[in-house]
């Protein structure tokens, strides 16, 4: 029988490109203030970050590895292409992720993201596609679905 | 010997489709169609209006578009009703322009109904909550090319979204009616 897995996702970010402003900072977690908590978590995410993105300027599209690990949690983050940045908070476990698998979750989000930005009727609402806030339902479920399967391939 | 079961519609329909030399990139294809569709909303400002615009493009198309998939396709026997009209629509006619393949169901001698069970068109739209309310078939622009193409050879249909998985229904379905067939006569001029 394979251990209860203590890995987990538990939080993925979009944060808009230059701005930083968070576009979507969906939780998995059924606790109370578990939203407010990873709002929190990703504030913090953003000085490291930013540091991180300067010593990597010649190249936009990269993995930016782990962050910070800060209780029972650990952060990791990706930059796009378009310099958006995806933020995805793990539990912290035994087992040591590889960059590989994260960089497989990070290339999930960022196909659900740019499908999420060829929706055409995005148009029709004022200012900057890349810079307002997400409500989306089909990204949030394919969100939820990348947090079950990776859940599911850890074990 | 000419090709008429349902089996041989679908395969001549995958050939086709596989021997196409010129095939447009999909997102392309797709981001213009949903860009048109907007800027069709942004113009008119009536999601009514948008799906007549869209019927009466796709009939331009369609009317086209019948005469080059005649030219590809002189093996098909000509259809002996029009339930058989219906077999070819769904199994040549989506699947070498498409690449889909809908399932087609006969009601009666003159009504079928098609059920797409994916769609291109709209891959990436998300409906706002008044696209919904406003009665938009975003895809509407088959429902044209469908009525179109009938009647460059001789039927007179009508063609209309019944459901659209778009809006929220549990499928997308289009449901083709004949009115009748139609004498030979000079073909209608482009509206």
């Amino acid at each position: 029988m394979a251990p209860t897995p203590t890995l987990r996702i538990l939080a993925i970010a979009i944060l808009a490109p230059t701005t930083h402003t968070p576009l979507l900072v969906r939780s998995f977690s059924s606790a109370p203030g578990a939203q407010l908590k990873y709002h929190y978590v990703v504030h913090s995410a953003l000085d490291v970050i930013e540091e991180r993105v300067r010593d990597t300027a010649q190249r936009p599209d990269c993995y930016l590895g782990l962050l910070f690990a800060m209780e029972d949690l650990a952060v990791y983050a990706y930059q796009t292409t378009s310099r958006a940045k995806l933020v995805v908070v793990l539990s912290l476990a035994d087992n040591i992720v590889r960059d590989g698998e994260m960089i497989t979750i990070f290339r999930a989000i960022q196909n659900a993201y740019s499908s999420y930005l060829s929706n055409p009727f995005l148009s029709l609402e004022p200012g900057d596609a890349q810079q307002r806030p997400i409500r989306s339902r089909k990204l949030e479920r394919i969100l939820d679905s990348i947090s079950g399967v990776a859940v599911a391939a850890m074990h | 010997m000419s090709i008429r079961t349902p089996a041989q519609l679908k395969s001549l329909g995958d050939d086709l489709w596989k021997n196409r030399p010129e095939k447009l990139n999909a997102e392309l294809f797709i981001l213009t169609y949903g860009a048109l569709v907007v800027q069709l909303y942004k113009d008119f400002e009536d999601y009514g209006e948008v799906n007549k615009k869209l019927d009466k493009m796709g009939y331009n198309i369609g009317t086209r578009l019948i005469e080059d998939f005649l030219a590809c396709t002189p093996s098909v026997a000509r259809c002996a009703d029009f339930r058989e009209t219906g077999e070819v629509i769904a199994k040549v006619g989506f699947k070498s322009f498409l690449n889909i393949a809908p399932s087609v169901t006969h009601v009666s001698p003159t009504e079928f109904v098609l059920t797409l069970d994916e769609n291109p068109l709209a891959e990436f739209a998300e409906l706002p909550e008044d696209a919904v309310q406003g009665g938009l078939w975003f895809s509407n622009v088959l429902v044209g090319v469908l009525r179109g193409a009938l009647e460059m050879i001789q039927i007179a249909a009508t063609a209309e979204f019944i459901s659209d998985t778009l809006r929220g229904d549990e499928a997308t379905e289009i449901r083709v009616k004949l009115v009748r067939y139609l004498e030979e006569e000079a073909p209608e001029a482009d509206e």
